[in-house]
């Protein structure tokens, strides 16, 4: 379903130009559940963003059923990742100013659907995350478990294709961050959603059916095989 | 959507919103002051003069107007009463009298003096009693046809009082020399010092005698109110046409003298002009960098905003949005804070000096206007999102994956 061709990314800070991912191709198939590993600085935002059209890769090509998404303009991007993408952010993301409610409908608004549609798919989405009892919640009335609740919520309301998740955890306990682990793993297996997040917690790490992991850039084959279940 | 967003993002920060709304709510409020006082000032000064001497309209004999400077009494309207009485008939018309405008000498025995004279009909126009400030006598009255007023600067000069007796000298109509000894009823003053040097006001039988005619130069009206003066005029050229009357109706701007009050609401009109401008720099400047600032520190919301689909004309929009709610919010307070400044400055009263060439102090207020307060808010709303443009389009401009970094 997508495939990563020979991508790099490169950055230019200041005068000295990073390579962030380097020469980077592997598969992965709908449904999957799969884990980007690697430590701090490795390139995995950077291959999640490229993944999601966040950012466009300095040379190489992704493609996802066929359709080279690695050359999209930023408003087709954005129009991809409104239609088949969820996202998932380590610091949560929510907006501040809109209650729980409303940030899970907002991709739904962007989508133009109509009110009383709109009301049903993201009841049943903070339902199905387990916090239909704190729609009227602001984030700042929530844990940190619950926001990232909330987030996954807004992540499923639109039935995307792929969700990514950038290291969702990062900013929880350990007890929530399983929690949340959990929950993910449960919407994958019941909905059959493919869900890649970025982690470098070793217990998470052993959740992910499949294991993509990267040191400073490049792609560590060899390793996968060991961490499938 | 947006317009939820923008409301609700502005309000995040109440201190520094409310402020920005008091910057923009103190340019309107400005710009309804400055405006309500010019005018006033250009309202007041444009009716005592077409109340003191223009008059809403003038009607004449066809051919006076080309030809009054060299042949001043050769259309005269003569028997006027039946046209007066038609004329006082058309909606809007409060007062119409007729009236003879005349040059001449004044002389006490001692000191002879080149005057301007009024003549009017004082039974007509009983108004001019209410509109005539008076500094000592009293009004002349259709009783006494050949008692005149004078101006404050003539009666100084000539050292006349009430009582006095005074000789005019003039022409007649015909050209030959006349001379007429009349009575002093009083002095009075005008807002113009220079007219009050040379100025006289008599029934208008005193200037048939001196010229030796019946009837009148022209009739003189005025109306309830000034903004009437086109629909009257349309209405007696109707009449004139229907009933084949052989006269021409004269607007007020279109009178000699009345350039003078064009200019001064022309320069009164640049001096606000130029205000707005001021203004308007002011507040953009005030709200730029308030937007500015949201774009700021909100970068890392506007990355996930995007990330989650918005498109970059969403981001414009939601700024655009934020500009357009202050400046609704901005001029609606300004507005307000106007009217309440304009009526408290009203109530009050703002004391004048007195105008160069003028002997009167005068207190001004402050007159608002559907145009004045309408203005003052569409200054807020458009300086509002002029300045939002400029921190919507980098908002939108932004990279997604650097903007998300913010949050971080």
């Amino acid at each position: 379903m997508i495939r990563f061709s020979h991508i790099s990314k490169d950055y230019l800070l200041g005068e000295t130009r990073v390579h962030a991912v380097m020469d980077v191709s592997f598969d992965i198939q709908r449904g999957e559940f799969a884990a980007i590993a690697g430590p701090s600085g490795s390139g995995k935002s950077t291959l999640l963003n490229l993944l999601g059209c966040i950012e466009r890769p300095s040379s190489g090509a992704i493609f996802l059923d066929d359709v080279k998404i690695s050359e999209f303009s930023p408003d087709e991007s954005a129009r991809f990742r409104l239609a088949k993408m969820g996202f998932i952010f380590q610091t949560f993301n929510l907006l501040p100013v809109f209650t729980a409610f409303e940030n899970v409908e907002y991709p739904l608004h962007l989508r133009g659907m109509p009110s009383t549609e709109r009301r049903r798919r993201v009841l049943a989405a903070l339902d199905e995350v387990g916090m239909a009892a704190f729609i009227d919640r602001k984030p700042t009335q929530l844990s940190g478990g619950q926001r990232q609740r909330v987030a996954i919520a807004r992540a499923l309301v639109g039935e995307p294709v792929i969700i990514l998740a950038d290291e969702p955890t990062a900013n929880l306990d350990q007890k929530t961050a399983e929690e949340i682990v959990s929950l993910l793993k449960r919407l994958h297996s019941e909905k059959g959603v493919t869900i890649i997040f970025s982690t470098h917690d070793a217990h998470i790490i052993k959740q992910a059916e499949r294991l993509i992991r990267l040191e400073s850039g490049r792609l560590i084959t060899g390793e996968e095989a060991s961490h499938v279940r | 959507m947006y317009g939820k967003l923008a409301l609700r993002n502005l309000f995040r920060n109440r201190v520094r919103t409310f402020i920005t709304l008091l910057m923009i709510g103190s340019g309107s409020t400005a710009m309804v002051i400055a405006g309500g006082f010019i005018e006033d000032t250009v309202h007041a000064i444009r009716e005592s003069t077409i109340r003191d001497s223009l008059g809403h309209l003038r009607i004449s004999k066809k051919g006076f107007l080309e030809k009054k400077l060299f042949h001043p009494y050769d259309y005269l309207v003569s028997n006027p009463g039946e046209l007066i009485k038609k004329v006082r008939a058309l909606p809007h018309v409060r007062v119409v009298g007729p009236r003879l405008d005349y040059c001449g000498l004044i002389g006490n025995g001692e000191l002879t003096l080149p005057f301007f004279m009024q003549a009017f009909d004082p039974a007509l126009e009983d108004r001019m009693r209410n509109t005539t400030m008076i500094l000592s006598g009293r009004f002349i009255t259709s009783d006494k046809p050949f008692d005149v007023m004078v101006g404050e600067g003539l009666a100084h000069s000539l050292n006349i009082h009430m009582g006095d007796g005074v000789v005019l000298l003039g022409n007649t109509q015909r050209g030959a020399m006349n001379a007429m000894d009349i009575s002093v009823t009083g002095a009075f003053r005008t807002i113009l010092k220079d007219v009050d040097n040379s100025l006289i006001r008599a029934p208008i039988t005193v200037a048939q005698k001196l010229l030796q005619v019946d009837g009148a130069q022209y009739l003189i009206v005025f109306l309830d109110q000034t903004e009437n003066v086109n629909s009257v005029r349309d209405a007696l050229l109707q009449l004139f046409k229907k009933e084949n009357l052989d006269y021409e109706v004269q607007v007020w701007r279109d009178i000699p003298g009345a350039e003078e009050i064009t200019n001064m609401e022309n320069m009164y009109r640049s001096i606000y002009r130029v205000m707005k401008w001021v203004l308007f720099l002011f507040v953009i400047l005030a709200i730029m960098n308030t937007m500015n600032m949201a774009v700021l520190e909100r970068i890392g919301e506007i990355g996930t905003l995007m990330a989650l689909g918005t498109e970059r004309h969403g981001i414009l929009k939601l700024f655009l949005a934020e500009g357009v709610v202050l400046g609704l919010l901005g001029g609606l307070m300004g507005c307000i804070m106007g009217c309440v400044a304009a009526f408290v400055l009203s109530w009050i009263g703002i004391q004048m000096p007195k105008a160069p060439g003028s002997e009167m102090q005068w207190v001004a207020h402050i007159k608002l206007t559907p145009g004045i307060l309408s203005g003052a808010f569409l200054m807020a709303f458009f300086t509002s999102l002029i300045s939002s443009i400029l921190p919507a389009l980098k908002a939108s401009k932004l990279e997604v994956a650097e903007a998300l970094r913010h949050n971080i």
